[in-house]
């Protein structure tokens, strides 16, 4: 397969000393598994013929970037709705709002995409299509390369053109990735707060005649945002799934669109790499997340 | 002597449908509380009937194949073709409505090889504990750890892309959801006077698991795999939209949504309505699986 069609036998059997093939399965995993721990070496490229890290590391930060914004985005506008959703309980806005995140858990994140490219990008043509930036604003107020994350780097160096351009380019594909995230947390959050709301000690604020707002947001929120932080730990792995959907519909070239022609090569260490930079990123954001329950929850920080 | 047996034995039997009869007046009555579930009900049962008969149903039998009629391509919703043709200029309406056989028996693999993988496991997990637990909740962490769109990717990859290779490939990483689920119920089971009862009769603990946990897991295994269809119709789908799932010419909605993408400016139609049945599937399988949820009394998560 790296040789092509036409190679002799000689060459086969040079190249497949070159990857070690000829070596038994177990030796290979191995040596393998050495040079990840030991090196952080992910092996070559078998298409680009680059290494993998360095691969990873030129597309890590796009994608960074998208699930950032999406999560910041799903988490701020989630706890809102559901917050919203609770308080107005059996209102039009409730009614509204459980409409719009039951539709977000159904909707597959391609089509909304597609319909809001087509919708506000072509129609209206209020937001850019695709890409991360203009090309002609890279040209002309060139970003500097500190993080790679066009928001973050702009932001630093002042380069406020562009950093309005990268904004514009990331609103759609965020909100698209996010939509599904912030359905669920805003039921997660309603029903949570539905429940605390129902409890002794809200009631006994309510009898000291505290604002509503202070009690909701300063008492009972507290308290339903516990459980909710796990499912912004779950619901990270599952926005670093719909990245390669994502990225597809939006030509966002970050690891998603890495991942699907990696694998429409078959070059395999891009493959394994991405899968393991992945599963990294995740067990990151979960300790991330274990550790924000001291922020959070009192009790365990005894 | 032997009539009045008889008479005894269909009486008997009798009972036994008056009770089941009984048991769906009681069934409709709950459900009457919860229209959603009712809608949700019928959009799926619709779904399903099509998908059943769908080569007697669809306007244009032949369409859901590789056919090319140049002639009527990219045509606008008309009486003719209620949702227009497509660039081969087929009935996006029959590739539609044909669809729902592949997405709906693709959706029920997943959910039945990963429910066959993971239900067992939980069980014995949750009944067993330490060891046996540790190490099948670790392995299941090994594949909750990488995201599922990601490990489905890489393994559609390497099984080569087609529709039930993209049904086994969404299976692998989804076990673990049951297997968690299954094994948190059995945790508060297991504890229970009627399990510690069967226990210090001496019953083995397969015996038990099988006779005593298990069917106390239905529920919660109905409401689980309903509400799992819905992610798993979306996961095929999302599979097939990147390439990794049906093959053209197949009539999956995912599928049609990715080639419809390149005349999305000119012909709205033909993303439009492959990705509404998709909306649509999704969203009644969700509507059954919150109202089992409140129906039931579960607490999932």
């Amino acid at each position: 397969m790296v040789a092509g069609t036409g190679a002799t036998y000689e060459q086969i059997a040079a190249i497949r000393t070159e990857l070690g093939l000829d070596r038994p399965l177990y030796e290979q995993y191995l040596a393998y598994m050495k040079k990840v721990f030991l090196g952080f070496d992910l092996g070559t490229s078998l298409y680009s013929h680059r290494a993998v890290v360095s691969d990873l590391l030129d597309y890590l930060p796009a994608t960074f970037e998208l699930v950032t914004v999406s999560m910041i985005m799903a988490v701020s506008v989630g706890i809102l709705l559901g917050v919203a959703s609770a308080t107005k309980k059996d209102t039009v806005l409730d009614h509204f709002i459980r409409i719009l995140t039951s539709s977000g858990l159904a909707m597959p994140a391609f089509w909304l995409g597609l319909l809001l490219q087509l919708l506000i990008g072509h129609r209206l043509g209020i937001l850019p299509i695709t890409g991360r930036i203009d090309a002609e604003v890279l040209i002309r107020y060139p970003i500097a390369r500190i993080t790679r994350m066009y928001l973050v780097d702009t932001l630093v160096t002042g380069n406020w053109i562009a950093l309005w351009s990268a904004t514009w380019h990331i609103a759609m594909p965020a909100t698209v990735l996010s939509f599904s995230t912030l359905s669920y947390i805003s039921r997660f959050v309603r029903s949570g707060l539905l429940e605390v709301l129902g409890e002794d000690h809200i009631r006994a604020l309510r009898s000291y005649g505290l604002c509503e707002r202070i009690i909701v947001y300063r008492h009972a929120l507290r308290n339903a945002i516990i459980p909710t932080l796990t499912i912004v730990g779950l619901r990270y792995g599952f926005l670093l799934g719909g990245v390669i959907v994502i990225e597809r519909v939006f030509d966002w070239p970050g690891l998603g669109l890495y991942a699907l022609s990696s694998v429409i090569y078959l070059d395999f260490p891009s493959i394994i790499g991405v899968t393991l930079i992945f599963a990294l990123l995740r067990i990151i954001i979960n300790l991330l997340i274990d550790l924000s329950y001291l922020f959070v929850d009192p009790r365990v920080r005894v | 002597m032997s009539t009045e047996m008889a008479n005894k034995k269909t009486a008997g039997h009798f009972a036994k449908w008056k009770v089941t009869a009984n048991e769906l007046t009681k069934y409709w009555h709950v459900l009457r509380k919860y229209p959603l579930t009712i809608v949700g009900l019928v959009i799926v049962t619709a779904f399903v009937v099509v998908g059943m008969f769908a080569p007697l149903v669809i306007p244009y039998p032949q369409d859901i194949g590789g056919t090319v009629h140049l002639a009527r391509s990219l045509q606008p919703p008309s009486l003719e073709h209620p949702f227009g043709t497509d660039d081969m200029g087929r009935d996006v309406l029959s590739r539609v409505l044909y669809g729902s056989r592949l997405s709906l028996s693709a959706g029920m693999a997943v959910v039945l090889l990963s429910s066959i993988v993971g239900i067992p496991l939980g069980a014995i997990a949750g009944y067993y504990g330490g060891k046996v637990e540790r190490t099948i909740m670790g392995i299941s962490d090994m594949f909750m750890g990488t995201p599922h769109l990601v490990l489905a990717v890489a393994i559609a990859a390497v099984l080569g892309p087609s529709q039930s290779n993209a049904a086994i490939a969404l299976s692998i990483p989804w076990w673990p959801s049951y297997a968690r689920v299954i094994r948190g119920h059995v945790l508060v089971l297991r504890g229970l006077g009627f399990v510690e009862a069967v226990k210090s009769m001496g019953a083995s603990g397969w015996y038990i698991i099988l006779h005593h946990i298990l069917p106390n897991c239905v529920q919660l295994i109905i409401t689980q795999s309903t509400l799992q269809m819905g992610s798993a119709i979306l996961g095929i789908a999302s599979l097939a939209f990147i390439g990794m799932g049906a093959q053209p010419p197949a009539p999956e909605w995912g599928l049609m949504v990715s080639t419809g993408r390149a005349f999305m400016t000119s012909s709205w139609w033909y993303v439009t309505f492959p990705g509404l049945a998709i909306f649509i599937a999704v969203l009644a399988f969700n509507m059954i699986g919150d109202g089992l949820r409140d129906i039931f009394d579960l607490r999932l998560r």
